[in-house]
């Protein structure tokens, strides 16, 4: 899976601190989730996108091999 | 340079021991000369890990740029672990060196076996001092009440999925790293006892135990509950 995170943060002007705060989540788990090491959860994903006003399927993108 | 205290105290403590025991090592016994290397060792380790520490409290207050500032913070949480892992194994270290100083030399070198608790004591209130660097390397993070009756399920509560996820694959690993190293150990010691005729079938019992119970603990606890 595929995020673009970064691309979103940069574009906000959001540290991964600041996301995390917003998120309600750990700075730890942008982190992972930036670096790809790391797919996260329904909840999580949700919330991020909510961060940046978009869509879940426009912030991580899955292949389709994954979908499959 | 009031934080460089510490670090700086404990470099004086560890050269004046240095000098002294390198003074007198070729008349010193070899238990005694292995026992003064453990402590000083894990005296070396503390001074690292306060080292450690001073920096996490300096770069922890530092104010950067947003760019710079995810660079920052990782490099705080990275100072951060090491300063645990450092007290950790200082910890390790002056808990071996004061159960086989107390075993070996109580009668003839106590002073070795005092420093060796006064190193165990020292490495058990560093590792309780280390959790309080989460507030420079996880800021948002909020340790709960030490005093709660369910404090251990409220800090794993307090985690996210993400770093539960850090969580669990490190366990998991290490899961099947201490199976594998307690059967080598058990093995080990079986030889040991043949060749020197020195019996650890308690030991090897022990171990033994240990295995059934996390063996039997992980796969109770992945059984579906009714």
């Amino acid at each position: 899976m595929k995020s673009r995170l970064k691309e979103f943060r940069a574009r906000d002007g959001l540290n991964q601190s600041e996301l995390a705060k917003r998120a309600k989540i750990s700075r730890q788990t942008v982190s992972l989730i930036e670096r790809e090491e790391y797919m996260p959860s329904l909840l999580i994903a949700v919330r991020i996108a909510k961060v940046f006003n978009e869509k879940v399927e426009d912030v991580f993108i899955l292949s389709e091999e994954e979908l499959l | 340079m009031k934080k460089f205290l510490l670090p700086i105290s404990l470099l004086v403590i560890f050269l004046y021991s240095l000098s002294n025991w390198l003074g007198f090592i070729k008349e010193q016994t070899l238990t005694y000369n292995l026992l003064v290397l453990a402590n000083i060792s894990c005296l070396l380790c503390l001074i690292i890990a306060s080292f450690y520490g001073v920096f996490v409290q300096v770069n922890g207050v530092k104010k950067m740029s947003d760019e710079e500032e995810d660079e920052r913070l990782l490099l705080v949480e990275r100072q951060s672990y090491s300063t645990v892992i450092w007290v950790q194994v200082a910890f390790s270290i002056s808990f071996v060196s004061f159960i086989s100083g107390f075993m070996l030399v109580r009668d003839y070198y106590p002073k070795i076996v005092l420093y060796s608790i006064c190193l165990f004591i020292a490495s058990f209130l560093g590792l309780v001092l280390v959790s309080y660097l989460t507030r420079y390397s996880n800021p948002n993070f909020e340790l709960p009440d030490p005093h709660s009756p369910t404090y251990q399920k409220e800090l794993f509560d307090s985690f996210d999925d993400g770093e539960k996820y850090l969580m669990l694959k490190g366990l998991y690993k290490l899961y099947y790293w201490l199976i594998l190293l307690l059967i080598l150990l058990g093995f080990g010691l079986m030889f040991y006892s043949i060749f020197t005729e020195q019996s650890q079938l308690i030991s090897i019992v022990g171990i033994g135990c240990i295995l059934l119970f996390i063996q039997t603990y992980f796969a109770l606890s992945l059984k579906p509950k009714r």
